[in-house]
């Protein structure tokens, strides 16, 4: 049976949920949760300088060597023109 | 609601309630009744899964916490011999605190015996220093110009990071190069 989810985008930590058996259960992020946000994981995106795709955890802790190919708090720059 | 109809309708309402009567064959009443019992059978079954489903999980989720309790009984064990030889060395080094070298030389038996006690339970240090940065077992913290090494090279480490079975438990905190 489909299964329906849950996303929780935050500003700087999300989260996705699925219902098991009449509750929601948080699906763990194959990359780490984040730190001091349980189950969570940080909301960022990352491009590299060798072509790789980063998110979440891996994605925030090279954010400060890759300052202009991470993105990060991304829910607050929806609805705006780029 | 039906107080405030008009008699008229009151009526029609009547006749059309009365004009729903149908009638069955025998055959076809046995059906439908039987049809109706299972239905009830099974969404008397569904109730009871759904209740025994909860039980379930919830003497799972108390299990789960007691294990959680006294998962770490063995490592704790295992570190209380640490915590006997630290206090023997706090108590030597206040009874005669002049040799240094014996003190020091103590406590780093002592080190050395936690280092092998955690590698024993599947602990393993992250390599940093002089690696290509690697975000899935390092952090960034800081970036500093460097000619000589390349691009991304762990130059410095902050906090040593962990493994624990081979999962990063703790990254290791560092200091990146850059190319002038």
């Amino acid at each position: 049976m489909a299964k329906v989810i849950g996303i929780d985008l935050g500003t700087s930590n999300s989260a996705a949920a699925v219902m098991e058996g009449g509750r929601p259960v948080i699906i763990p992020s194959a990359e780490g949760a984040g730190v001091a946000s349980g189950k969570a994981f940080p909301s960022y995106v990352a491009f590299t300088k060798d072509g790789q795709h980063l998110v979440g955890e891996p994605a925030r802790r090279q954010a400060a060597i890759n300052a202009e190919g991470t993105i990060q708090a991304a829910k607050r720059k929806m609805g705006s023109d780029y | 609601m039906t107080d405030k109809m008009p008699d008229n309708k009151k009526n029609q309402a009547q006749g059309e309630a009365e004009a729903k009567i149908i009638s069955l064959k025998e055959s076809e009443y046995l059906k439908l009744k039987e049809e109706a019992d299972r239905a009830n059978e099974y969404w008397d079954k569904l109730l009871r899964l759904q209740a025994d489903f909860e039980n379930t999980r919830k003497r799972q989720e108390k299990e789960k916490q007691d294990f959680l309790k006294f998962a770490n009984e063995g490592l704790i064990l295992e570190l209380l011999n640490v915590l006997d030889d630290l206090e023997r060395a706090v108590n030597m080094a206040e009874s005669k605190h002049e040799d240094l070298p014996a003190f020091l030389k103590g406590v780093e038996m002592i080190l050395a015996h936690l280092y092998e006690m955690l590698k024993a339970q599947g602990l393993k240090p992250i390599e940093a220093e002089g690696k290509i940065f690697d975000p899935n077992l390092h952090e960034a913290l800081m970036q500093a110009e460097d000619k000589d090494a390349p691009e991304h090279t762990v130059v410095e480490e902050l906090q040593k990071g962990y493994l624990l079975n081979d999962r990063v438990i703790r990254t290791a905190k560092v200091k990146v190069s850059k190319k002038p």
